[in-house]
């Protein structure tokens, strides 16, 4: 059994009268990928704002285990989360720089260190030895995450002008320069076609495996805190949606839904009526179906289990979230097309999470 | 296609004159002239004319040459990618001949007191140009009270010069070191402030700076300003024609005729070194940790964050740096006139430099040279049209942002480079 990495307990994030988060338990192992998942306006990002000192969560603490201490993250300030306790994070929306080229992006990464080395600019203005030996060596670092995304014949173009799945892979090499303990991914495959999503948990897979250095990384994926979700989706007034999604989905925990094949949902595209009023027995009939495979109950999956399930997970929602947009289309709109819900509605539709 | 162009286009020029006529029917044409103790108005229909003829005219011209998207070699175009390749292209040979140039140019024939006291001018703006390029340029803190900083170091050289007859190599550091710890103080309130609120709290310091000079007459003798500052020495040797006893000056040291071009020449090449070492380690920074910061603030505060960049010591840094050398400029400014008051750091001065920075290109060396050049020659090529000077200076930027909206030179170069690629391209 691997040590748990990050102990979360009690974690309660409140806006003035607005409950994000309410009273979350979690603990993240060791060299394992986590996930949080859940509905729009969950709280998944709130939950990452409040582990990497974007926010100050109101009550409950975070620990993160190292080697021989336990720090607790409550206690360091945004950017010093990052430089202190070695948790890195990405964004939901990629935030680089986008008109700096793509290895000044890491090397920006590596600020703390070479800062350092640079003996606060002065040794480095008179280039120092120590200061361009550690530059080197920066550089080396980085060299070895673009070959492991394979950018690195792109190292010198503005990081603004990749392809936006590239974008993605570079912020995720871009924490890990930092050399973190934790590496949280807010929503890692937003906006990627299931190819780029698969290639891009291999990716870090294996970027895990081969890089003993590197090991210690958790990245956590979205793992739904069903003890939470009714106080979690109050945080933007999706409690209505969020009941539609739960009639659509079904009322079960997620990793029910982690046992189906790839096989199993090429059957159901394939079978995809057009009419929507069969999709219920469809939905029962895979659920059904998925119940073979033997997976543990628990949010937390190894990584192996994580690899062979990632795809599935991701298409499988995918085609629910799709199902449940046409679903929207159909019965929300209808029905409420009287009513004066209709702008709200509309935004809501378009929000929800497209991809794992 | 090209019948229906040329119709829009007549269309489109007959508007323009229709709203130039609109405009200046009544501005121009319509004159009140007293005449016999009654105000009668004269019409003066034949300018108007003019004008409205030249506006329709220049608008078809325009449509034609430069808005024509038919035409494959639009002037627009043309002129940009020309001047955006050659710059490109011959960048180090432009930068290198014209430093050769500048070190040259005060033993060049035509160069007369004048020309030298225009030159002395640019590379000051230049020299504020660049210490701004560090705040605006790097760090992409849209400082609008520079002169502040201009204005502490050329207080505080004043002061020591005169209070303490400290020497200007004693009191050069002095004044840099005053005006950085200003841009500290500065930088701390601002912190959070990014975009326009962050350019409001920066005029309102330097205008605060301003009033605080006009007003602390015990230190600063209010608007009577500073005057008998010292002048600067060559390593201890005052340019005098009238050495005092048993002292040496710089013409008779070097067994030379006086004259007062040897002091000029010397402020020359005293501003053209502080210029030039502002230059050098602006682009040295760059491409430290710290300058990449800087520049990774400018794109993205909160990625900085995530990444465990302290955006608040980044941030001062890039302040108090920027505002070391305004103030560093300050002191020349000052040892150079021998005379400061409150009226030389107002609010247009900021401007200015700030028009230099951002029509130069953020971020770019040559192009606050370049703008520099542009706008301060041709402010002085209009001195003589007195009142038409500020309109040159308003077409010239308009003329930039016309054909180079983001600056003369808005390419930025990385900071570091993989070999590989290089030897590739």
């Amino acid at each position: 059994m691997t040590a748990k990495l990050l102990d979360v307990e009690n974690l309660t994030m409140k806006f003035g009268g607005l409950v994000a988060i309410d009273d979350l338990s979690f603990s993240a192992a060791k060299d394992q990928i986590t996930s949080i998942i859940g509905p729009n306006g969950a709280g998944k990002t709130t939950v990452f704002n409040c582990l990497t000192g974007f926010y100050k969560a109101t009550a409950g603490s975070m620990f993160l285990n190292k080697e021989n201490e336990r720090l607790n993250l409550k206690k360091f300030s945004d950017f010093k989360v990052a430089q202190k306790a070695g948790v890195a994070r990405t964004f939901q929306n990629i935030r680089l720089f986008p008109q700096m080229s793509v290895l000044e992006n890491l090397m920006v990464a590596q600020h703390n260190k070479l800062m350092d080395a640079s003996g606060f600019t002065i040794l480095g203005l008179f280039n120092a030895p120590s200061f361009v030996n550690k530059e080197k060596e920066a550089v080396e670092i980085s060299k070895y995450w673009l070959d492991i995304i394979g950018l690195t014949h792109r190292a010198d173009d503005d990081a603004g002008d990749l392809p936006y799945g590239d974008q993605r892979k570079l912020e995720i090499v871009r924490a890990m320069c930092i050399n973190p303990h934790l590496l949280c991914l807010d929503e890692p495959a937003a906006g990627l076609n299931a190819k780029e999503s698969s290639e891009l948990n291999s990716g870090i897979i294996e970027s895990n495996n081969q890089s003993p250095k590197f090991s210690e990384i958790i990245p956590e994926y979205l793992n739904f805190m069903r003890k939470n979700k009714r106080r979690l989706s109050s945080i933007d007034e999706t409690a209505v949606s969020y009941q539609d999604f739960i009639e659509i989905v079904g009322d079960k925990p997620i990793s029910d839904y982690t046992r189906n094949d790839a096989r199993d949902y090429r059957n159901i595209i394939s079978k995809l009526p057009k009419n929507r009023r069969k999709l219920k027995n469809y939905r029962d009939k895979s659920i059904n179906e998925l119940l073979k495979m033997e997976i543990p109950d628990s949010h937390i999956l190894n990584i192996e289990t994580q690899t062979k399930l990632n795809s599935r997970i991701i298409a499988i929602w995918n085609f629910m979230i799709d199902e449940y947009n046409d679903y929207v289309t159909d019965n929300v709109f209808r029905r409420t097309s009287n009513s004066k819900i209709t702008t709200r509605k509309k935004k809501k539709r378009i929000n929800l999470p497209k991809m794992i | 296609m090209r019948k229906n162009f040329l119709y829009s286009s007549i269309k489109d020029s007959l508007f323009t004159g229709l709203i130039a006529l609109a405009l200046f029917g009544p501005i121009v044409g319509l004159r009140t002239v007293a005449k016999n103790e009654v105000l009668v108005v004269s019409p003066k229909w034949f300018i108007v004319l003019v004008i409205v003829i030249v506006c329709a005219l220049g608008r078809f011209l325009t449509n034609l040459y430069i808005y024509n998207r038919d035409q494959k070699f639009g002037i627009q175009s043309t002129i940009g990618k020309s001047i955006t390749n050659f710059l490109d292209t011959k960048g180090t040979q432009i930068a290198l001949s014209a430093i050769i140039f500048s070190v040259i140019f005060p033993f060049l024939p035509f160069t007369d007191r004048y020309l030298m006291d225009i030159a002395i001018m640019m590379l000051t703006y230049i020299m504020l140009g660049w210490g701004l390029n560090i705040v605006i340029g790097l760090a992409g803190l849209l400082d609008l009270g520079y002169v502040a900083f201009y204005a502490v170091g050329a207080y505080s050289y004043a002061l020591f010069a005169i209070h303490f007859g400290w020497s200007f190599w004693i009191c050069l550091p002095i004044a840099g070191i005053f005006a950085a710890m200003f841009g500290v103080l500065l930088g701390f309130p601002v912190l959070r402030l990014r975009g326009d609120y962050l350019a409001i709290v920066t005029l309102a310091f330097g205008e605060m700076i301003r009033i605080l000079l006009l007003n602390w007459y015990q230190l600063t003798k209010g608007p009577d300003g500073l005057t008998g500052i010292p002048r600067p020495s060559f390593f201890g040797l005052p340019f005098k024609s009238f050495p005092d006893e048993g002292e040496q000056t710089f013409h008779t040291f070097f067994g030379l005729e006086y004259s007062p071009m040897q002091r000029i020449i010397f402020l020359y090449y005293l501003i053209l070194v502080l210029a030039l070492i502002t230059n050098l380690f602006t682009i040295k920074i760059r491409r430290l940790p710290i300058g990449r910061a800087w520049e990774a603030l400018r794109e993205d505060e909160i990625a900085c964050k995530s990444l465990g960049v302290n955006p608040r010591n980044t941030k001062l840094t890039a302040f108090a740096i920027g505002a070391m050398f305004g103030g560093f400029a300050g002191s020349f400014f000052a040892t150079r006139q021998a005379f400061i008051s409150p009226e030389s750091f107002t609010f247009i001065e900021s401007a200015i430099i700030v028009a230099i920075v951002v029509l130069g290109g953020m971020g770019s060396q040559t192009g606050v040279v370049l703008a520099t050049v542009f706008l301060i020659g041709l402010i002085e090529v209009f001195r003589d049209f007195e009142s038409y000077r500020m309109i040159a200076f308003g077409g010239a930027m308009v003329l930039i942002m016309i054909f180079r909206p983001r600056g003369i030179l808005a390419t930025r170069k990385p900071t570091i480079t993989l070999q590989k690629k290089e030897a590739t391209k």
